[in-house]
């Protein structure tokens, strides 16, 4: 008969002898991972854009550990991939990890239930990039006699943290891609616009033309012309969409285009705002935008002039001495379907001259209020008869009331002398 | 003869609006104001007599409110900014044309 108390203490002590051996496996096989990792890190370091692209990393990790699956969840793109491919189980993962709160530590799943039939375990490491979540890698098992240990654990951690790498790579390229096509498109839409004002100024010996556009951004919504038409009028406008950037200057240049058009057909001013407004009104409503514009013919022979004007600030012209104020009649350009807006009739003598500009410079901000056009006409008062002396002064008392800032909103003025 | 009578009972929503509505501010304008055009207003009154500034992407914001109520039987009526460089905008880019405009919210507020 033997000894039943020998017999225990001979198994205790062969339990204590196979934890002591698997003990030192998980050592060995831990340091071997540790030298096997840096391997992989430099093995097949590509830039992952999708889920999909970290399926070696998954792989990799599902084969080291011996699990059933294996699970990576991108928390911004709302994508969750799974090995094997299982839809049910994804998505039933993918809920859960919707929903559970993120930290550094990993996270352990102990049931997720599929259909009622069979519930399984999972490990998730998070994926940390400059301390944003980007994810998690986990691995699931089927047996619930299965426990992650802290080889388990470092496998994953060290996987999840190469996965990660490889995503911020990703994200800094894709970023850097961006900006750089984004860059190029604005400086081809900065040469378009650039191209479409006027690089000449008109030679006439009865009037004399000035005129600077400078866009708030490398792209702005202003836009400014002129043209001498066929009956003898030289025709001045300035255009000036609301908002700003790529979107604005689209519509700036489709508009100038248009006003050139109807100009180059001889129609008058009126004519020609109202037959913008009709052609814009629809695709302006749509985009939520409108412009103000003011089209100014003058007869160089006569000095009269025409102006039409739909919301834009009002010109101010120095006739005899006195300043003026021409209002708007009409509201901007793609406000209203009729547009209403009317004639304003004027009889330049030799000596007046007449100033356009954008909203950029009357709002720009002082200790006292806005620069308005009464700021812009009291910087106007030196060299009245020569409109690119004018357009300094006022550029310079931008600039200073700017103190260096770049300014809010695009500038463009033009200023007209009738010297008969 | 029959008579028939019925009460219309409409819904207005009063906006208030502070501060500055600018190309930074209008977005959220915008919004808001789908939002509530989203959930069945049509008839708005809003509310810019604190308003200090204006520029051409607050009016743009205005614009859309306009017309999305409009193409759907409603209106927008406006308070008036106090500010002169609010109101100034307003009447010299015309809107004057386009907005019913009020002196206070109980003025805008009757039929």
């Amino acid at each position: 008969m033997t000894d039943p108390s020998g017999e225990i203490e001979r198994l205790r002590n062969r339990v204590q002898q196979l934890e002591q051996e698997l003990d030192d496996m998980t050592v060995a096989l831990a340091q071997a991972w540790d030298q096997l990792a840096p391997l992989l890190q430099d093995t097949s370091q590509q830039q992952a854009t999708t889920v999909t692209d970290l399926t070696p990393v998954l792989e990799t990790v599902m084969a080291a550990i011996g699990v059933d699956y294996g699970a990576i969840y991108l928390k911004e793109m709302d994508e969750c991939f799974i090995i094997p491919n299982d839809p049910l189980v994804g998505e039933t993962l993918k809920q859960q990890l919707q929903t559970i709160p993120y930290t550094t530590e990993p996270i352990i799943i102990d049931q997720i239930r599929i259909l009622q039939r069979y519930s399984s375990h999972w490990v998730f490491m998070p994926m940390l990039a400059d301390g944003t979540l980007q994810g998690v890698i986990g691995v699931g098992v089927n047996s619930n006699q299965h426990r992650f240990n802290s080889y388990d654990m470092r496998v994953l951690a060290r996987m999840t943290e190469r996965a990660t790498s490889q995503i911020t790579a990703a994200n800094l390229a894709q970023s850097r891609h961006r900006e750089a096509r984004l860059s190029h498109e604005l400086q081809i839409a900065h040469q378009i616009q650039l191209s479409i004002q006027p690089l000449h100024f008109p030679t006439l010996t009865q009037i004399t033309l000035a005129a600077n556009w400078q866009p708030a951004q490398t792209v702005g919504g202003d836009a400014w012309g002129w043209i001498q038409q066929t009956n003898g009028n030289l025709t001045c406008f300035l255009l000036d969409v609301s908002g700003k950037g790529l979107p604005a200057a689209l519509a700036a240049v489709s508009l100038h285009t248009a006003l050139v058009m109807a100009l180059t057909l001889d129609l008058n001013p009126v004519e020609t705002l109202t037959i913008v407004n009709d052609q814009f009104y629809d695709a302006y409503t749509n985009a939520g935008i409108f412009a103000t514009a003011v089209v100014i013919a003058i007869d160089p022979y006569t000095g009269m002039v025409e102006q039409a004007n739909a919301g834009h600030p009002p010109t101010l012209a120095c006739m005899d001495g006195a300043w003026y104020r021409w209002e708007a009649t009409a509201p901007p350009i793609g406000v209203l379907p009729d547009l209403g807006v009317e004639c304003q009739t004027y009889r330049l003598l030799p000596g007046d001259t007449f100033v356009c500009y954008s909203d950029g410079f009357s709002e720009i901000e002082t200790p006292d209020g806005l620069w308005g056009d009464a700021g812009i006409v009291s910087v106007l008062s030196q060299a009245l008869t020569h409109p690119p002396s004018m357009i300094q002064a006022v550029l310079q008392a931008a600039e200073s009331l700017q103190q260096g800032r770049s300014p809010h909103d695009d500038q463009t003025i033009v200023i007209v002398h009738y010297a008969g | 003869m029959n008579i028939t009578e019925q009460d219309l009972i409409l819904k207005v929503n009063i906006i208030t609006l502070t501060g500055r509505l600018d190309v930074t501010s209008a977005p959220r304008l915008r919004d808001h104001a789908q939002a509530k055009l989203g959930a069945g207003y049509t008839h708005f009154i809003l509310d810019l007599s604190q308003l200090e500034f204006l520029d051409s992407a607050g009016l743009a914001a205005l614009v859309n409110l306009l017309k999305n109520a409009r193409t759907q039987g409603g209106d927008v009526r406006l308070v008036m900014p106090q500010a002169e460089a609010a109101s100034r905008t307003i009447y010299l880019t015309k809107f004057d044309r386009v907005f019913s405009l009020y002196e206070d919210v109980e003025q805008a507020k009757r039929y």
